[in-house]
């Protein structure tokens, strides 16, 4: 019962999301608004309800499930990848490394420390 | 392409190639932890690919797939909406560094633009290919449109970003060993800017702060430059 609970506020609040998305005309996609309505309404509760909690720790575990369709679709995208599969694939790989390194070192040098230091 | 199609019964290809792509799943993550965790064996990468191989191999339509694959776009969508959950869980930790979250995030959205675009110049590609590299660190759903919007192809801005997410999370544990650099906070900051989605879904494996802050970064940051290229595309 908890779970379900749990599964139906997540939709509750992305069909909630889809529907402001597309009346409102917003630049902000609905994911990113349901994480916005989801945090408010967790704000306004006070706590996370053990079913939404459990739900919620299976699906982020294996979030990376979810995009294999993403990734397959790709398969479409060959011709216009193969012709400039070369110079696209050294620079992502550039622009992947170095925002990935110069990103978590910006942060690491001016964040306060964590209270707990091993975080993990 | 909307992520959120819904779906239409799958039949039994479609319950197939559910199905197997869930087995391959589970084959995987066994596989990567016998393998102590290793980053190479990344299910996500090595599924997508042999599902791949097995279309072209086997002379199957994408859209055979997809009868079964919409499905777990559908979960892809409840998945993104609990990011909500460790955002809230770790408010405190998130508000006591938000200067720097920041900062950070701004000038690595900058880094990871400013490359690929100071690249493409170099090696003179296409302006349309130009526009598109633009967008490769605004999550996917965004990237679609923005793409489409300052003259990218948006099917290849898709390509971009998840090719990107992937490498990032491939390259991510290495760099973050070899840079000495152990802040969960700072390592989920940059896979949330330099990997969006995918980033974030490895981010959220390792630990929730982690996750937490990579969803907070990949959220904030794609709305931030969808809002921004636009305006800097107009004015070239």
């Amino acid at each position: 019962m908890q779970l379900l609970a749990g599964i139906s506020l997540l939709a509750a609040i992305l069909a909630l999301s889809e529907w402001v998305k597309t009346s409102a005309a917003w630049v902000v996609p609905a994911p990113v608004l349901a994480i916005v309505f989801l945090v408010i309404i967790l704000l306004m509760r006070g706590a996370v309800p053990t079913g939404l909690r459990r739900v919620s720790a299976v699906l982020l575990r294996h979030m990376a499930l979810f995009f294999i369709p993403a990734l397959v679709a790709m398969v479409s995208l060959f011709d216009v990848l193969q012709e400039n599969i070369w110079p696209l694939l050294l620079i992502i790989i550039v622009s992947t490394i170095l925002p990935l390194w110069f990103t978590a070192f910006v942060f690491a040098r001016l964040a306060p420390r964590l209270d707990d230091e091993d975080g993990q | 392409m909307s992520l959120l199609s819904p779906p239409v019964a799958p039949g039994w290809e479609g319950l197939f190639w559910l199905a197997t792509t869930l087995a391959l799943y589970v084959v995987f993550i066994g596989l990567r932890r016998h393998f102590n965790d290793s980053s190479l064996l990344q299910p996500l990468l090595w599924v997508s690919a042999l599902i791949i191989a097995a279309l072209l191999i086997g002379d199957i339509s994408l859209s055979s797939y997809q009868l079964g694959g919409d499905w777990l776009l559908v979960i892809l969508g409840l998945s993104t909406v609990s990011i909500g959950v460790p955002i809230y869980d770790n408010l405190p930790i998130i508000r006591q560094a938000a200067g720097a979250f920041f900062v950070a995030m701004v000038l690595g959205s900058v880094s990871a633009i400013g490359t690929a675009l100071a690249m493409a110049a170099v090696l003179q590609l296409d302006p349309m290919i130009f526009a598109t590299l633009a967008t490769k660190s605004i999550t996917s759903p965004l990237a679609f449109g923005v793409s489409n919007e300052i003259g990218g192809l948006p099917a290849l801005a898709m390509g971009v970003v998840i090719i990107t997410g992937n490498f990032g999370v491939l390259i991510g544990p290495r760099l973050f060993a070899l840079t000495g650099i152990s802040d969960v906070r700072a390592q989920g900051l940059a896979y949330g800017v330099a990997a969006t989605g995918i980033g974030t879904a490895e981010a959220m494996r390792r630990s929730a702060l982690m996750g937490s802050f990579a969803g907070l970064s990949m959220g904030l940051n794609g709305v931030l430059t969808s809002l921004v290229l636009p305006v800097i595309f107009s004015l070239s």
